[in-house]
């Protein structure tokens, strides 16, 4: 039981770092700040463990990094979407959409 | 693999940006704001580890950096309560009146009623006596014979020792300064039988207490020895005046709370031998024996009993049908209070438990409303753990800093309770807070506090996260939460309702004693409790004549308006009492059973005094002279039980004291709460103390101004009579009355802030679980409106759930109260068990204040903007 829902927690984060790097290329603390802005800081980002999620998505290939300077000047890691990231963002999108609905459905289905 | 040093530079930078980032959002200053990002980003190094290594292990490897990472929290934790003021104010405001409430009120009762004897081994001290029922002298009610007392230390087999003591008073003249104080005659055994050792010096030996030896011996109070001689080691062996006769100084007595007859100032060694055969009817002495290992309380008393039969028969007289009676000697030093002590223990338990549940269902009330905030973190990648660590911090921040401030709060509420009565709680200056149950308090405040504090963690394990985050809960946990928060709060009512009815009915029985009319004016009266040395005024003349000396220059004081003098003032627990047949003349009684009255012995003056009034016929002053010692006067119960309807003046009754010749009725006058406001008057007979005088006797005089500001004039006015004659004490008559109440007084005192404690805490309970309902039903309520309900509907369905819970509390509330104020019943005046008023008002009270208290959330939920509440979610 526990197990799967952690596997379900982490595709949720994943799914949401994917959508901040299709939008533009950005570094870690970018992604956080995106998904914070976006959800009216209504999902507060666990910043340590953006890391691993990033570090695991490079391995699997749906990311790639690269350093650069950022706007202030510094040097700072960047990541972007890949195409196979691309292409596991529409499918994790679509099995989060299915779910919601599924779940959903249950809940306003009215006792027979 | 991305190298180590690369992981750590990244992560570094976030940090970095995180703390610019908090700094210039949240206006931190840049330390804070660096720890603060420290904080949130979590443990550095293992997250650095987490993304070097492929797969991902258990969330805590490293015990060695979780310090630092929980010293983090509790920083979290004190900020976090600091941003929400009024839920860290309620919690911390009742964990402290909890613990500092029922420490108080338990210490004072530890202090006063179950502090162990300061004897050695305790359990095997009984007191003796010896009753008669047939002579109204019940068990545990009468002492002992001096002869007796011989014959049984003689022929008992079943005590280590027996011994014997009697109270006193004695003239002491220091040097000039001349005080009449109480002292205990005590058989040269107490000390040893009791098993207490002198401060300095010695206790009394064999020989000590041979009579007429000069010059006698002495053991000073550890007051007096302080007070008066500077608790001089010196003393020993110098002798002081005591009745006129020199007496060495032997010892100095173990301080107050130590001592046998502990308002004793002096010990005299008395000679307990075979008296005359009269001297058998003399029952004064006050009997203890030490059981011997192995024999009951039980068995001894039986032993007695055949020494008693044997006397019976030696002395068929005088000790006919007087029985042996015995007690532990604890229980007669609790005496009459224990029920009182069962009512005093079940209030602190219920405060105490009321407090917790409040703690309790504070916690759950705002876990519901952290429901989502924590299944996202989790959702997010933090760890149960960590999330757990977290709540805890939280709680245990709030439980212990509310434990301190009980903590703290606990001796200046002792102090002020102290404060309260200090008449009646004896020794209170010894009472000292009571660190177990202070222990006990904030332990079992903290624990509440602490397991209530993590139930937000049920929550997140009980949903899946992602219908957490997607604002969808599951219905079912939410009801369960809210179940044990109604009950909880149901419980919080039902213990509510009983202490406040105990309350009521205390505080009823307080107010009905007040209305009770004494029979007497108490204020502006003054009284001086006199015992003459009974050597210096033998006869009757002496006597008369230096007792109206006395009357005569009281009523020359300045500002006494008149003078009289009694045995016995009422409510006087020094007052001289006797209880004698009355034989009213042509009945004659075949059973010997005559009535009963209370017989005093009073001057003309002493009604006028007092403020007594003539009821029918005249007081001791409308007598003349010759015809006052054949007169008497009654009270009104008196004239009504022994002549009914008729009217009693001229009658002729006759008494013991008067060696059963016919005297007078003269005059009837107001009966008087002799016994105390709470008690009925008894028959009482008045005859005159001027004919009959005695050495032990009251002064009362009526002052024009404040009797307090006579009291040292009274004092001083006396020794002008006679200068080796000084009051005993001098009281304010006023003092008499409220210390006959003083008892009931403190009870409905503790009882009265404990229930207001109480409902404070259930109503904030109510207050709680409903604001918790409404939160948890914002949506709910959102699309009723949008629906078209009506806002008023709105308001009456959540008032309708206050009114519920707390209708629910109260009903079980008063059925539980029929029975528990039963505990209480013998300290109630006038008002019985069952009081309508009380027992059905304190519920409905409730109630109404329940429902009151619902009128915030209530509103809240009227005012909730569909639109709003159905985006929130």
């Amino acid at each position: 039981m526990t197990q799967k829902k952690a596997e379900l927690l982490q595709g949720t984060l994943d799914m949401l770092i994917m959508k901040a790097l299709i939008v533009e290329e950005m570094h870690g603390f970018g992604v956080a700040r995106w998904i914070e802005r976006t959800t009216g800081d209504r999902l507060v980002i666990e910043e340590g463990a953006l890391y691993p999620a990033l570090y695991r998505m490079q391995r699997r290939g749906w990311i790639e990094s690269e350093w650069g300077v950022s706007d202030n000047n510094r040097r700072a890691k960047f990541y972007c979407l890949t195409m196979a990231g691309k292409r596991e963002l529409e499918k994790q999108t679509r099995s989060w959409k299915e779910s919601v609905d599924a779940v959903g459905s249950v809940l306003k289905a009215v006792n027979p | 693999m991305t190298p180590r040093r690369e992981i750590d530079e990244e992560l570094g930078q976030h940090i970095e940006r995180l703390a610019q980032h908090i700094k210039e959002t949240e206006g931190l200053d840049t330390q804070s704001a660096q720890l603060e990002a420290n904080r949130r980003f979590g443990d550095r190094g293992k997250i650095a580890e987490r993304c070097a290594e492929p797969q991902e292990k258990s969330a805590f490897k490293s015990r060695g950096k979780r310090f630092g990472f929980v010293f983090n929290e509790i920083r979290f934790a004190i900020r976090n309560a600091i941003k929400n003021p009024g839920f860290a104010a309620v919690t911390i405001i009742t964990l402290s009146l909890a613990i500092g409430v029922t420490t108080a009120i338990y210490s004072v009762f530890q202090g006063v009623l179950l502090r162990p004897l300061p004897f050695a081994d305790p359990e095997q001290l009984v007191e003796l006596g010896e009753f008669n029922p047939l002579e109204g002298v019940i068990p545990g009610g009468g002492g002992v014979s001096r002869s007796a007392f011989a014959d049984w230390k003689e022929r008992q087999t079943s005590f280590s020792g027996i011994t014997a003591w009697e109270w006193d008073t004695s003239i002491l003249d220091n040097d000039g300064e001349v005080v009449s104080l109480g002292t205990a005659r005590t058989d040269i055994d107490l000390f040893r039988v009791l098993g207490i050792t002198p401060v300095i010096g010695r206790f009394f030996e064999e020989g000590d207490a041979v009579a007429g030896q000069q010059p006698g011996v002495v053991v000073l109070s550890f007051d007096l020895w302080r007070d008066r001689f500077g608790a001089d080691p010196g003393v020993l062996g110098t002798s002081i005046m005591l009745d006129g006769i020199p007496r060495e100084i032997l010892g100095v007595m173990q301080p107050e709370d130590k001592a046998p007859g502990h308002t004793a100032k002096l010990w005299l060694p008395k000679e307990y031998r075979r008296g005359i055969r009269w001297d058998r009817h003399r029952r004064d002495a006050i009997v203890y024996g030490r059981l011997n290992l192995g024999v009951t309380a039980e068995q001894a008393n039986a032993d007695l009993d055949l020494v008693a039969s044997g006397l019976e028969e030696e002395f068929p007289d005088i000790n006919e049908n007087w029985r042996v009676w015995s007690a532990p000697l604890a229980e007669r030093v609790i005496g009459d209070s224990r029920p009182t002590i069962t009512v005093a223990f079940a209030a602190v338990g219920l405060l105490l438990v009321v407090a917790c549940v409040n703690i309790a269902n504070l916690f759950l009330a705002r876990a519901a409303g952290r429901q989502r905030e924590i299944a996202v973190r989790i959702a997010l990648g933090a760890t149960t753990g960590q999330v757990a660590i977290q709540l805890l911090a939280e709680s245990l921040v709030l439980s212990l800093s509310g434990a301190l401030v009980g903590f703290l709060a606990a001796s200046p509420m002792l102090n002020g309770l102290i404060a309260l009565q200090p008449d009646i709680i004896p020794r209170s200056g010894e009472i000292a807070l009571d660190l177990n149950a202070l222990l006990f308090a904030v332990g079992v405040s903290v624990v509440a506090g602490v397991l209530f504090g993590l139930a937000p963690l049920r929550g997140a394990f009980a949903e899946p996260a992602g219908m957490a985050i997607g604002g969808t809960r599951s219905v079912s946990a939410g009801r369960k939460e809210n179940r044990i928060g109604n009950s909880l709060v149901v419980l919080q009512m039902v213990l509510t309702v009983v202490l406040l009815s105990g309350g009521a009915l205390l505080g009823r029985s307080m107010w009905a004693l007040s209305r009770v009319d004494p029979g007497f004016q108490a204020e502006g009266r003054v009284a001086a409790r006199m015992f003459l040395d009974g050597s210096r005024y033998s006869n009757t003349q002496q006597l008369t004549t230096y007792m109206e000396g006395l009357l005569e220059k009281v009523a020359s004081l300045p500002g006494v308006v008149s003078a009289g003098a009694s045995t016995a003032l009422p409510m006087d627990p020094l007052g001289t009492n006797y209880d004698l047949p009355v034989r009213l003349q042509g009945v004659v009684d075949p059973d010997n059973q005559l009535p009963q009255s209370d017989f005093r012995l009073v001057t003309p003056e002493y009604f006028n005094s007092l403020g007594i009034r003539v009821v029918s016929g005249v007081d001791l002053s409308g007598v003349d002279l010759s015809n006052r010692k054949q007169s008497v006067v009654v009270n009104q119960t008196m004239a009504r039980q022994l002549w009914g309807g008729d009217d009693p003046i001229g009658a002729s009754v006759s008494t013991p004291i008067h060696d059963w010749t016919d005297v007078q009725v003269v005059g009837v006058v107001e009966d008087t709460h002799y016994y105390g406001l709470g008690n009925d008057p008894k028959p009482e007979m008045y005859a005159s103390l001027l004919d009959w005088p005695t050495t032990v006797f009251t002064v009362v005089a009526e002052v024009g101004g404040s009797a307090e500001l006579s009291v040292e004039s009274m004092r001083r006015g006396l020794l002008e009579v006679d200068g080796s004659q000084p009051a005993h004490s001098v009281v304010v008559v006023e003092s008499l009355v409220s210390g006959s109440v003083a008892a009931q007084r403190f009870y409905a005192v503790v009882l009265g802030v404990f229930s207001v404690v109480a409902l404070v805490l259930s109503l904030a309970g109510v207050y709680g679980v409903v604001s918790y309902w409404v939160n948890r039903r914002t949506r709910e309520i959102g699309v009723r409106l949008a629906l078209g309900a009506d806002r008023k509907k709105v308001l009456s369905l959540v008032l309708g759930r206050g009114f519920m819970v707390a209708s629910a509390g109260a009903t079980l509330g008063f059925f539980l109260s029929l029975g528990a104020t039963r505990t209480i019943k013998s300290v109630l005046f006038s008002v019985d068990g069952f009081d309508p008023v009380s027992m059905l008002g304190v519920p409905m009270v409730l109630v109404v204040t329940a429902v009151g208290a619902c009128l915030v959330p209530a509103v809240k939920a009227m005012m909730v903007d569909p639109v709003e509440s159905l985006k929130e979610e």
